[in-house]
C-alpha cells in the first residue's frame, strides 16, 4: 500500500488558516541556550485536524504555546488568517491545556463562560451560552459544581467546552487527555470528533499517544528531539465518520507502525 | 515544563536549584543583605544630620553609639535581669509545652483542649501582664512566668499537632513489630514528630523574647534592658534608647538565627526553612 | 461527617470545662479559700462588669477597635501594596525576604518608644503601632501568594485574550485570596496586641489604658472584667474573620 506523503519543505499556501515559519527557539539556563527547536515550519488548512507527536523534549508543548502566540520564540513568524500576529488571539485561536486549567474557584459553568467575561459579553448571554456548552460536552447536570467536585475527564470536557466557546478557527490541544486512564482517553477522543464533526474548525493536536494521533488526525507531523524539529508529515487517509472499530483495521496498525518506526528511527 | 518559563510569577525562594548554584545564589543573597543593611545604617547617619531633627527625638547612628558609650555601665547591667528571665522562661514553656503537648496529641479523649488553646492564640495576652504583676509582684518571677505563659502555646499546639501527625500506619506498623508503648514513644513518635516540634520551639522561643522586652517596658520596676529602654525614653535621651533597641535586635537576630539552624539540623535540608507562622507582639 | 461530629462533641467538652472551673472558682471564692482582692469570685467580677459599663467602658471599647480596625486597613493595604512591589524584582525579593523574616520575630514593642519619640503620644501613635505590628506579616503574605500562583492558569488567561489588569484582578488576586484572608486574620491579632501594648505603655483611654490603671492600683476585679471583654473582642474578631475564610473557600478541599 503506498501512502501519500507531504514534503515538510512544500511551499506553505495561503490557504493556511495557522503557520509558523522558520521557527528557532532556545531556552536560557545557568549553562547558556539550550536549542529547543530548530527551523520549525508547520501549518494547517480549513477544517483540517492535525497532531503533532514526538518523543518528550522534542520541544512538541513549546512548538504549541508559540503556535497560540503565549511564547515568543527566538526567531521565525507567526500566521493567522494570513496576518503576522504576536500575541494571543483570542478571537481566533483557543488553547485547551494539558492539565485543563480551570480556574479552581469558579463553578464548571464559570469557567466555560470566562472567556466571554474578559470579552465583556452580558451576562445573560454568558450563561445561556455557557450552558449550551456544557451540555454539548454531556456536562448539563454539573454546572454549578466546582473543579474540584469533577472526575478528571470531566474537567477536561469542561475545559474543552471554554475552548470552544471562543468559537475558535483554530483549536490548539496540549495532550488534553494526557492525565487520563486509557478507557477515558478513548472515550474523549471519539467524543472529541463528533464535536468536531459539527464544528469542524482547524485543530491542532499535541500528544504521545501515537493510536490517538492516529484515530484523530487528517494529518500527523512527527518531530524528533535534540534540537527539535519536524521530521515528516504523514497524511491519514482513513474515511470519516471514524466509528471506533477502525482501530483495529489492517490501514489503522500500518499507519501507526509507520509513525512508530519513524519515531524509533530518530533515537 | 519549560513552557511556564516565560509567563511564571517570580519565585520568592530559591528552590529546586543544583547544590552549587544554591549556595552561591545564597552568598551573594547575603551579600545583597549586608548591603541593604549598611545602606541603613549610612541613612540612619545621614538623614538626621540633613534634616537637623530636634537631638531628643532622631538622633545619627555615631551619637546613638556615642550614648551607648556613655551609659555603658547600667546597660550591660541591666543584660542579665533580661537574659535570664529569657532562659528560664525558655525552659518552661519549651519543657511544659512538649510534655502537655504530647499528652494532648496522643490523647483522644484530651484532645477538646486544643480548642482552648487554639482560640487562646486569638487573645492579646499581653492584657494579663498586669494581673500576673498584681499577683506576683513586678520582678523576675511574674516576668518569667508571663514569658512562659506566652511561649508556651505555641509550643503545645504545635507539639501536638506534630505528634497527631505522625503516620498512623507507622504506628500500627511498629506495634505489628512488637514494640512496647514506651518504644513506641522513643522509637517512632518522637522521631517522627521532632521536626515539627522543633519548629515550635522556634516559635515559641521567639515569643519568650518578645514577652519578657514586653514586660520590662511595661513594668518600670522590673529591671532588664526593656525598662531602661523605657527610662531613656522619659529622659529623652534618644540616643541612648536607639542604642538599646539595637542590642535586643541583634539579640534577637543571635537567637533566632541558632534556633533555625536546629531547626534546619534536625529537619534536614528538605524541610521548609521560611517561616509562615507570625509571633504577636 | 464524622469530623464535623467530633469537633461540635469537642466544642461542647471545652464549653463544658470552662462552665466546671468558673464554678469551681466561684464556689472556692465563697468559701474563703481565695482572697477576694486577689482572686474575686466571678460573680463580684460581673458585677465590676456592669458596674464599668454603667461608667462608660463602651467609650473605651470604642476608642480601641476603631484604633484596631483603621491600624487593620491601614496594615492591609500597605502591606499588600509594598508586597507587589517587592515582588515585582526576584531578587528584590528574595533579599528582602530575609528581613521581613527577622521582623517577624523580633519584639515590636521595642519600637515603642521610637514612635512616640517622633509621632508622639496621641492616637495617631496607637494607629501607627499597631499597624506596624501586623506589616511584615500582610507584606510577606502577599509575596508568598503572588509565587504561588499557578502560571498555568496566568497562561491559559492570555490565551484567552486577558489584560494584565484582568490577569491581575482575576488570576492573581483571587489566586492569593486564601493567604491574604489567613494573613489578615493573623494580622487583625497582631494589631489588636499591638495597640494595646501602645495604650498600656502610653494613653488616657482605650481597653489597654483602664487595665493598665486597674493594674496598678490593685483593683483586681475590675481588671479581670475588662480582660475578659478584651477576650470576648479578640475571639469574636478571629471567628468573624475565620469566618470569612471558610466563605469565600467553598472551593477548596479539606475545609
Amino acid at each position: 500500500m503506498t501512502i501519500p506523503q507531504l514534503n515538510a519543505e512544500r511551499p506553505l499556501t495561503d490557504e493556511a488558516v495557522i503557520r509558523v515559519t522558520g521557527i528557532q527557539h532556545s531556552y536560557h539556563t545557568a549553562r547558556g541556550p539550550v536549542p529547543a527547536l530548530e527551523n520549525v515550519d508547520v501549518s494547517a488548512g480549513p477544517k483540517r485536524f492535525v497532531s503533532i507527536v514526538g518523543p518528550s523534549g522534542c520541544g512538541k508543548s513549546t512548538l504549541l504555546m508559540i503556535l497560540a502566540g503565549l511564547i515568543t520564540p527566538t526567531a521565525g513568524d507567526r500566521y493567522v488568517a494570513g496576518a503576522k500576529v504576536t500575541g494571543p488571539q483570542p478571537d481566533k485561536v483557543a488553547v485547551a491545556f494539558q492539565d485543563a486549567c480551570l480556574l479552581p474557584w469558579r463553578s464548571a459553568l464559570d469557567n466555560v463562560a470566562f472567556p466571554l467575561e474578559l470579552r465583556k459579553d452580558p451576562r445573560a448571554e454568558r450563561e445561556a451560552r455557557g450552558r449550551e456548552l456544557l451540555e454539548k460536552v454531556g456536562l448539563a447536570g454539573y454546572a454549578d459544581r466546582y473543579p474540584r467536585e469533577l472526575s478528571g475527564g470531566m474537567r477536561q470536557r469542561v475545559a474543552v467546552a471554554r475552548a470552544l466557546i471562543q468559537r475558535p478557527a483554530v483549536l490548539l490541544m496540549d495532550e488534553p487527555f494526557g492525565a487520563l486512564d486509557e478507557q477515558t482517553r478513548m472515550d474523549m477522543g471519539e467524543e472529541l470528533l463528533r464535536l468536531w464533526d459539527e464544528i469542524h474548525n482547524t485543530v491542532i493536536f499535541v500528544t504521545h499517544n501515537l493510536a490517538e494521533a492516529v484515530y484523530l488526525s487528517d494529518e500527523v507531523i512527527v518531530m524528533a528531539a535534540r534540537p527539535g524539529r519536524v521530521v515528516e508529515r504523514v497524511l491519514i487517509d482513513l474515511p470519516r465518520p471514524r466509528p471506533v472499530e477502525i482501530t483495529e483495521t489492517e490501514k489503522f496498525l500500518h499507519l501507526r507502525n509507520r509513525l512508530w518506526r519513524l519515531i524509533r528511527s530518530q533515537e | 515544563m519549560s513552557t511556564v518559563d516565560e509567563v511564571r510569577g517570580r519565585p520568592v525562594a530559591d528552590v529546586a536549584l543544583p547544590e552549587p548554584e544554591r549556595d552561591r545564589s545564597r552568598r551573594t543573597l547575603l551579600g545583597w543583605r549586608l548591603a541593604v543593611v549598611a545602606l541603613l545604617l549610612v541613612c540612619w547617619e545621614l538623614v538626621p544630620r540633613l534634616m537637623s531633627a530636634p537631638s531628643a527625638f532622631i538622633v545619627p547612628l555615631s551619637a546613638s553609639l556615642r550614648a551607648g558609650a556613655d551609659q555603658w555601665s547600667p546597660i550591660v547591667g541591666s543584660l542579665w535581669p533580661t537574659l535570664s528571665a529569657i532562659l528560664v522562661a525558655l525552659v518552661f514553656a519549651w519543657l511544659v509545652g512538649i510534655v502537655a503537648g504530647f499528652v494532648i496529641g496522643t490523647s483522644p479523649r484530651l484532645r477538646f483542649l486544643l480548642l482552648i488553646f487554639g482560640a487562646l492564640y486569638a487573645v492579646p495576652l499581653v492584657v494579663v501582664y498586669p494581673l500576673i504583676s498584681v499577683w506576683l509582684g513586678p520582678g523576675q518571677v511574674s516576668k518569667v512566668l508571663f514569658a512562659s505563659l506566652y511561649g508556651v502555646i505555641p509550643v503545645l499546639l504545635t507539639t501536638a499537632s506534630g505528634v497527631r501527625s505522625v503516620d498512623e500506619g507507622l504506628r500500627r506498623s511498629a506495634q505489628s513489630m512488637g514494640a512496647s508503648p514506651r518504644q513506641l514513644l522513643t522509637k517512632v513518635l518522637i522521631p517522627a514528630a521532632l521536626p515539627v516540634v522543633v519548629s515550635g520551639l522556634r516559635l515559641g522561643g521567639g515569643l519568650v523574647l518578645i514577652a519578657v522586652i514586653v514586660c520590662e517596658m511595661l513594668a518600670s520596676t522590673s529591671g532588664g534592658i526593656g525598662t531602661l529602654i523605657t527610662a531613656y525614653r522619659v529622659q529623652f535621651n534618644a540616643g541612648a534608647v536607639y542604642f538599646c533597641i539595637l542590642v535586643v535586635l541583634a539579640f534577637a537576630l543571635v537567637m533566632d538565627q541558632t534556633l533555625g539552624a536546629i531547626e534546619r539540623r534536625v529537619a534536614g535540608d528538605a524541610a521548609k526553612t521560611t517561616r509562615t507562622q507570625p509571633t504577636p507582639g | 461527617m464524622t469530623r464535623l461530629l467530633h469537633s461540635t462533641r469537642d466544642a461542647q467538652l471545652a464549653v463544658g470545662l470552662l462552665v466546671v472551673l468558673l464554678a469551681t472558682w466561684e464556689l472556692l471564692a465563697r468559701l474563703g479559700v481565695l482572697t477576694p482582692e486577689t482572686a474575686p469570685a466571678p460573680s463580684v467580677i460581673a458585677s465590676a462588669g456592669s458596674d464599668l459599663v454603667a461608667g462608660g467602658l463602651f467609650f473605651d471599647v470604642r476608642i480601641t477597635l476603631t484604633y484596631v480596625l483603621v491600624a487593620f486597613v491601614l496594615a492591609l493595604v500597605l502591606g499588600v501594596g509594598l508586597g507587589l512591589l517587592l515582588s515585582s524584582w526576584p531578587l528584590v525579593a528574595q533579599v528582602s525576604v530575609g528581613f521581613l523574616t527577622f521582623l517577624l520575630s523580633v519584639p515590636k514593642s521595642l519600637f515603642l518608644p521610637l514612635f512616640i519619640l517622633v509621632i508622639g503620644i496621641g492616637g495617631d501613635q496607637k494607629i501607627a503601632f499597631g499597624a506596624f505590628s501586623s506589616f511584615a506579616v500582610i507584606v510577606m503574605a502577599t509575596m508568598v501568594g503572588i509565587a504561588s500562583v499557578d502560571p498555568n492558569l496566568v497562561a491559559m488567561a492570555r490565551s484567552q485574550g486577558a489584560r494584565r489588569r484582568e490577569v491581575f484582578s482575576k488570576i492573581y488576586l483571587r489566586s492569593m485570596m486564601p493567604t491574604l484572608l489567613e494573613a489578615a486574620r493573623i494580622a487583625m491579632i497582631l494589631n489588636i496586641t499591638g495597640v494595646l501594648i501602645a495604650e498600656m505603655y502610653v494613653s488616657r483611654q482605650g481597653l489597654g489604658y483602664l487595665v493598665n490603671l486597674y493594674g496598678q492600683t490593685f483593683q483586681v476585679a475590675p481588671l479581670l472584667a475588662v480582660i475578659a471583654v478584651i477576650t470576648v473582642i479578640g475571639i469574636a474578631l478571629n471567628e468573624l474573620l475565620r469566618w470569612c475564610e471558610r466563605r469565600q473557600d467553598r472551593w477548596r478541599e479539606g475545609t
